[in-house]
């Protein structure tokens, strides 16, 4: 069963002077075991979405059910949170225990796990995470590095088997093997415990590497939504929305304005190379 | 401008952060620092204003030596920071008030302050903000009060420690351009510290940091030359430079030291379009 989204309003202080729709009739299915990439500027509503995946927040108006569980109501709402794993932007507000051990413990505890049950998921998710279980289960998580931080935090939520996992920017503020390594991860383990994810990010390159579907908002609206090829096909359009479509999104955009005949759709370097590899030795076929 | 003589540096738990580093700030240069994650480059970052003193060598800015305690409150007025989180930045609910802040502390006169403030918004653009509060802005926005903040107290040398990597991608061009603005037309010395290896497109110096010691030190299109040696210490090459070495080496095209969009569709239209 997925998350249905039937047209989702929410507004801000709603009734007060100061009221404010970040979010306007939304309408989106996630399905069972789907990678969903989120994109949109700041202000575009990204984080007030994700908030109502796991109740958050709830809608003005509007339907959010996950796995039929309407979040709207308080009983159901704890039933659909329980589904929905989340990890935000900053790991450091995340963190709270003394140990990484008992921090990535902290939620399987909450589910009533018994005791082998929970340690076992621990080491499983520490594993998963690329945390030495010897090196960093009894070290405090104030002493890791933002790196070590933001895997502490991903195997504490993942270790709950969330059916839905949603992601505010993971990989921000890692260094290129970090992006690699988060993003390398993520998949794996969608495709160990075949959950969904929802990640909203930036970097529509890491969005183009992984997701099966990508959703662009914009003013608290779905401005578009479609596989990376349909959607970064519009490079140009992106681009000029202030998003960063991928490079060779935008490479092959600008070389077909001046001239060359390419395939549509090329989003990554590889592809674009292929492509340019007709006109080798300057044979362009113009 | 800032000198950084033979310095090596522990921390408590006797992780070593930077080992026997020594280099060369000129005034008027604008420096790229990159390193992966747990580096050294932070630590560096926070030598430069005397936030952590070597724990063996010298840094010695301007002339002063950062572990002179009486020269500390001349350090901090000459080399401003801007940190990652600008969150933790922000002490007031004003806008005007928050960039005034420095300055303030540094016992400006009133007349002086309002001047001094009105043109650190109007350098970093957030001039129509002057009145707002501080937790309304977007992350690019606290940022730019971060650095109006500093320029407020007119520094010589601006620090960036990876000030940019929580913004979105416009937050984050924003912000370059205004500190590149702030070198050229100022002659602020600027030293930036990131993971983004696009930034350093455009700026006069890379210095690559891996494992506490400097990996290389040179112009940008010389480093990203390298790119081989870049992976190999958990960096990468921009966009543009990874496509040039995959046309080159599947015979494609040579696109020389491209670097930029710009650059690389320039160069395509040279060698491939016969017309």
């Amino acid at each position: 069963m997925p998350i249905v989204i039937e047209k989702l309003t929410y507004t801000y202080q709603s009734g007060s002077v100061n009221a404010f729709t970040a979010l306007h009739e939304i309408d989106l299915t996630i399905n069972d075991g789907e990678f969903v990439g989120l994109i949109g500027h700041t202000g575009s509503g990204k984080s007030t979405l994700i908030q109502q995946l796991n109740g958050l927040m709830q809608p003005t108006s509007g339907i959010v059910k996950v796995d039929g569980y309407d979040m709207s109501d308080k009983k159901q709402r704890a039933k659909g949170r329980a589904l929905v794993g989340m990890v935000f932007q900053y790991p450091d507000y995340q963190l709270f225990d003394e140990t990484v051990y008992k921090d990535i413990s902290f939620g399987p505890k909450n589910m009533k796990l018994d005791a082998e049950e929970v340690d076992r998921r621990v080491r499983e998710a520490m594993r998963l995470v690329g945390l030495d279980f010897d090196e960093f289960a009894e070290k405090s998580p104030f002493e890791l590095s933002g790196g070590e931080k933001r895997r502490t935090a991903l195997a504490g939520i993942i270790a709950m088997y969330p059916k839905y996992l949603v992601l505010d920017e993971p990989m921000a503020g890692l260094d290129p093997a970090g992006r690699r390594a988060v993003l390398k991860m993520i998949d794996d383990f969608r495709k160990q415990l075949g959950c969904a994810v929802v990640m909203v990010s930036h970097s529509m390159d890491d969005i183009a590497k992984t997701a099966d579907k990508v959703v662009v908002l914009r003013d608290g609206k779905i401005y578009t939504s479609g596989t990376p090829e349909e959607i970064f096909s519009r490079a140009d359009e992106l681009y000029e929305m202030g998003l960063e479509p991928p490079f060779a999104a935008r490479l092959a955009s600008e070389l077909k304005r001046r001239g060359f005949v390419l395939p549509d759709g090329i989003y990554t370097n590889a592809a674009l190379a292929d492509a340019l590899d007709a006109y080798k030795g300057g044979l362009g076929n113009v | 401008m800032l000198s950084v003589r033979n310095v090596s540096f522990s921390y408590e738990n006797g992780s070593h952060a930077l080992n026997d580093v020594s280099l060369e700030i000129e005034r008027g240069e604008f420096v790229c620092i990159i390193g992966h994650n747990g580096s050294g480059k932070s630590t560096l970052a926070k030598m430069f204003n005397g936030l952590l003193l070597p724990t063996s060598g010298s840094v010695i800015v301007d002339g002063m030596d950062t572990a002179d305690d009486e020269k500390m409150l001349d350090i901090r007025r000459l080399v401003g920071i801007v940190f990652q989180n600008p969150d933790n930045q922000i002490v007031t609910t004003v806008v005007r008030e928050d960039v005034a802040f420095g300055p303030e502390n540094l016992g400006v006169p009133t007349d002086e302050m309002i001047v001094r403030v009105d043109e650190a918004l109007a350098a970093v653009g957030m001039e129509s903000y002057a009145e707002s509060a501080p937790h309304m802005l977007s992350g690019g926005q606290k940022q730019r009060i971060a650095i109006a903040g500093m320029l407020a107290m007119e520094p010589q040398v601006l620090i960036l420690d990876e000030a940019t990597a929580m913004l979105d991608p416009m937050g984050r061009k924003d912000i370059l351009r205004i500190v590149r603005d702030l070198n050229k037309e100022k002659g602020i010395t600027v030293v930036m510290i990131t993971q983004y290896m696009e930034e350093a497109v455009g700026t006069d110096r890379m210095i690559v940091i891996n494992d506490g010691s400097i990996a290389m030190d040179g112009t940008p299109e010389a480093i990203f030359a390298r790119g081989d040696e870049l992976r190999a210490i958990g960096l990468d090459v921009p966009p543009a430079v990874e496509l040039r070495e995959l046309l080159k080496k599947r015979e494609i095209a040579d696109c020389g030291d491209a670097m930029t969009l710009e650059e690389l569709s320039s160069s395509l239209c040279r060698s491939l379009l016969k017309n």
